[in-house]
């Protein structure tokens, strides 16, 4: 299988605190990673540092042979916990947007998976709830044809109804050439859409395993594995 | 780049256009007074040039915030341009904003000279597009000092960024000032001296004539500044902003 | 199609069971169409390389065949349906057989049980 992101021993520092320790992994083409930690442990740092917007103290990240910059910018697209979208705009402004920056963005794609959501190209940004907010970031998104998707705690913080309408889009919108990273700390929904999961703790990679293998090995579910681990925090 | 000229700008469009309006309205209002309260040619010139000054530093402190927004925002930085794109469509959109004001202006006094055209002096409209040039590399300069700042400020890790910011500003302005006024005597003790420009008139053989000598040297060193502070922004852009 | 999960046991192995069960019950009939790997995978809302696995799993044991350019097919052996069905009566009964055990049963008091409730229940 190729590999689509790698990144080698990333360490972050912010003055004194360790945020990432020496960080190092692969993730192929046609795959779903979760990326699993309680708060604080580094994942939105590492999604951050592969997404281009913070610089690691030291180590490598390369998407398709490239290193981070504006032309690994391109390749990945990145879900953060915060809107993609200014006060300003209405979704098809966000539309518009995107078409404009991102050469791989499929409208097309983009207008369906609105349809599937139930938004309007009309709505004003700022009159959305905030589960509809997440839904328009996924759309936005996933309506990118990159290599390297990163989702950055997609479900927290929203309702059940639309917690299913983004676990069933991200089944039905993956493209089988990229890979796909999600960060969360609510496993127990989203533990059957990963083929491996990783476990960051206190910015350290801790392991990274088929997630069918650790229940066929383990016979408990991830959730469960999850609870384990992170008990002390 | 035009690209996000054209986004920096419809962000900002509800206060950019707000703020042509009330110029506007300024401009017809103090027009009217003047007539009304009988004020005299030289104090609705002063006026209006003051309302217009008004007008090119809120336009200059919006791009400020302007810039700051977009070192800071996801979306922004997110995108897949050189960083030399993002420090230019802000520098783009200011100067086309105020070649909209400079054309008001020229509107403005286009149809007052209709009415009135007997306080244009002689040699107005050479000395009139020297000054549009002047003013126009000050509102430059000017702008690539304050994002110099803002940058330099926002790449490091300490609390109280807007006032370091400032700190900062102040520094180099004070700086870039002394500079010039050792190494080509500048009397005039202002930030942006390229394309100021002196008139002599002379007499001679019973002619009157006139020259217009510029400041060569200080032009050199202030697009020399620019093209330096522009490259030490794009430089900071890359490796030490965070979002 | 509707199938409760468990998070702790794999969840391919879970699909084939509930898709074994489908076969052998007759809801799936030999030769009908199985639906594609995201059609699966969307309804059931798991990943669709857990799907593949599966129908790798079921290709594997002859229970499903691929016909080229045309998608996945029950198989229309008839006895092959009838060994997957003894096998997994096979594996209910051993379990049945040892939960009576552990209970102290004796293997003539585990017939007569059974029977006395497969007559209750006529």
């Amino acid at each position: 299988m190729d590999t689509v992101l790698q990144v080698h021993e990333v360490s972050k520092n912010y003055g004194a605190k360790k945020a990432l320790r020496g960080v190092s992994f692969q993730l192929a083409a046609g795959k779903i990673t979760g990326l699993l930690g309680s708060n604080g442990s580094g994942k939105s740092t590492l999604l951050k540092i592969i997404a281009g917007l913070t610089y690691p103290s030291s180590g490598e990240v390369t998407v398709q042979g490239t290193r981070i910059g504006p032309a690994s910018k391109a390749l990945i697209s990145y879900m953060p916990d915060r809107p993609l979208t200014e006060p300003w705009m209405n979704i098809g402004d966000a539309l518009t947007y995107y078409a404009d920056f991102y050469a791989d963005f499929d409208r097309e794609k983009a207008e369906r998976m609105l349809d599937f959501m139930k938004l309007k190209t009309k709505d004003r940004v700022k009159h959305l709830s905030k589960g509809m907010n997440e839904r328009l970031q996924l759309t936005l998104v996933l309506s990118r044809r990159a290599s390297v998707y990163l989702l950055d705690e997609p479900i927290g913080g929203v309702d059940p109804v639309a917690r299913t309408a983004i676990l069933n889009a991200l089944v039905e919108f993956y493209e089988e050439d990229s890979t796909l990273l999600v960060s969360t700390h609510l496993v127990t929904d989203i533990e059957r859409i990963f083929d491996d999961v990783m476990f960051i703790k206190d910015g350290e990679l801790i392991m990274h395993g088929e997630v069918e293998e650790i229940r066929l090995q383990q016979g408990k579910s991830i959730d469960e594995l999850f609870r384990e681990v992170y008990a002390e925090c | 780049m035009l690209k996000l000229v054209k986004y920096d700008f419809l962000r900002n469009r509800d206060q950019i256009l707000g703020l042509f309006v009330v110029m506007v309205l300024l401009q017809a209002g103090l027009w009217i007074t003047s007539e009304i309260s009988a004020w005299g040619t030289t104090s609705l010139l002063l006026l209006s040039l003051g309302t217009y000054v008004t007008a090119g530093m809120v336009l200059l402190i919006q791009a400020c915030r302007s810039f700051s927004y977009n070192l800071h925002s996801f979306s922004r930085n997110l995108l897949p341009v050189a960083p030399i794109a993002h420090i230019m469509s802000t520098l783009i959109l200011l100067l086309l904003l105020l070649a909209g004001l400079t054309l008001i202006a020229i509107l403005h006094m286009g149809i007052y000279l209709l009415y009135d055209a007997s306080w244009l002096p002689e040699d107005f409209w050479q000395v009139l597009a020297s000054s549009m040039l002047q003013m126009m590399w000050s509102a430059f300069f000017l702008m690539t000092i304050l994002m110099l700042a803002i940058t330099v400020a926002a790449s490091v890790r300490t609390r109280g960024k807007v006032w370091m910011g400032i700190v900062i500003f102040f520094l180099l302005q004070n700086l870039l000032t002394l500079a010039e006024q050792i190494m080509f005597g500048n009397a005039a003790g202002t930030l942006s001296n390229a394309f100021q420009f002196h008139i002599e008139s002379t007499v001679s053989d019973g002619m009157v004539v006139t020259r217009y000598t510029y400041n060569v040297w200080s032009t050199l060193f202030e697009v020399g500044v620019a093209a330096v502070a522009i490259w030490i922004i794009t430089l900071l852009f890359k490796k030490r902003v965070e979002c | 199609m509707k199938i409760e999960f468990d998070n702790n046991l794999p969840i391919y192995l879970q699909i084939m069971n509930y898709l074994k069960g489908e076969i052998v019950t007759g809801k799936l009939g030999p030769g009908d169409k199985i639906p594609s790997v995201r059609e699966l995978a969307g309804e059931l809302q798991i990943n669709p390389n857990t799907v593949q696995r599966t129908f790798q799993e079921l290709e594997r044991e002859g229970i499903v065949e691929t016909r080229r350019g045309m998608g996945r097919y029950v198989t229309q052996e008839e006895e092959k349906i009838m060994m997957i069905k003894k096998e997994m009566a096979k594996d209910i009964l051993d379990r049945f057989i040892r939960g009576m055990k552990d209970l102290g049963f004796k293997e003539d008091d585990i017939v007569a049980a059974v029977k006395e409730s497969v007559e209750k229940n006529e």
